[in-house]
């Protein structure tokens, strides 16, 4: 924006700061000696405070609640911890599956840990059979193998 | 940390996580901004209502998009502004500056008063309302943007997918359509 705009493209190449230096100085001394640029100038700036203090249009009340309510946020959790991966809980129940067969498989004895210590000792518990980690199988259970692969109780 | 006063870029990486605490502060934070400006663009509360929710469950199923090194107050305009915009393809007619008598019930009587006696009455707000619908949609938006919203020319560009140049040269005409209708008011210094 040059010198040789309209008053009022001066004034809102200025009020924006898109004049140069030089430019700027110019219209500044235009505004000291032309009473007509320092009227444009109040226009603008009038018009640019009305812009920004128009009374707030306000959202009807409850709007946000209302909106939130209808997302489907409902099955995760409020802690903000994110749910385990379902892949990785898919390759540890099939590692479970084929290391330690069918019955402790289906019992559930891989799944999420509620601690690091029990994460760990969970991994090692997988990978006994391949002699990775010495450590005593947890103890068996006393229900028939056929009730643990059922899943019965 | 309480939710209010999560910086942006937390907020956004729990949004991602799909943590519900962090969605609801979100749509606290944003819903006053896509409000105002479906209000502003579809010129009807109840649509606006709509087209808010319907901005929200956007965002919700596409959050991955959304650049986290950004900041999140273009973003969600970009969703709101395309979000009117259809609605008002939808719809196929044009929005009707009188149509939300609540939000709108200040406007004067159309024809009943001139501009300069409404501005010699004081009415600027409504003045401005009737000016304003007097614009395009996409003006009223930019306008809306970078004024009541304060977003800079570059974030008004992001949300609008315009150039910035192109931003600059509407609010530029659009100002100047204003200025024409509300020169007797603005004559007085806005007083």
């Amino acid at each position: 924006m040059t010198g040789t705009g309209t008053a009022a493209e001066r004034c809102d190449a200025y009020l924006d700061g898109d004049l140069s230096g030089e430019e700027a100085l110019a219209f500044e001394r235009d505004l000291a000696a032309r009473p007509e640029v320092a009227a444009a100038l109040g226009s603008a700036l009038a018009l640019r405070e009305l812009l920004r203090t128009m009374p707030p249009l306000s959202p009807p009340p409850g709007l946000a609640a209302r909106i939130a309510a209808a997302l489907p946020l409902g099955r995760q959790e409020e802690s903000g911890r994110a749910a385990p991966l379902p892949t990785v809980r898919a390759a540890l129940a099939g590692a479970s599956w084929f290391l330690r067969g069918p019955a402790e498989a289906v019992e559930g004895t891989i799944g999420p840990a509620r601690s690091a210590a029990a994460g760990l000792a969970q991994v090692r518990w997988m990978l006994g059979p391949l002699g990775v980690a010495r450590q005593e199988p947890r103890p068996a259970s006393r229900r028939p193998i056929w009730r643990r692969v059922l899943g019965w109780k | 940390m309480a939710l209010e006063a999560l910086p942006e870029a937390e907020l956004a990486r729990r949004c991602r996580r799909g943590d519900p605490r962090a969605w609801r502060e979100l749509v606290r934070r944003f819903t006053p901004l896509v409000y105002r400006l479906a209000l502003r663009m579809v010129r009807d509360g109840g649509e606006a209502e709509d087209v808010s929710q319907e901005v929200f469950l956007r965002m919700h199923r596409s959050f991955d998009s959304y650049d986290p090194t950004r900041p999140l107050a273009p973003w969600v305009a970009r969703t709101a502004y395309h979000a009117c915009l259809r609605r008002l393809e939808s719809s196929a007619r044009r929005p009707s500056p009188t149509a939300d008598p609540e939000a709108l019930s200040a406007l004067p009587d159309e024809g009943a008063r001139s501009p300069e006696q409404a501005a010699a009455a004081g009415e600027s707000v409504a003045l401005l309302e009737r000016a304003l619908g007097d614009l395009s949609v996409q003006d009223r938006a930019l306008l809306d943007l970078r004024y009541r919203e304060g977003l800079s020319d570059a974030e008004v560009s992001e949300a609008t997918g315009m150039a910035v140049n192109t931003v600059k040269t509407r609010i530029f005409r659009a100002r100047a359509r204003l200025r024409a209708w509300l020169a007797p008011y603005l004559a007085r210094g806005g007083a």
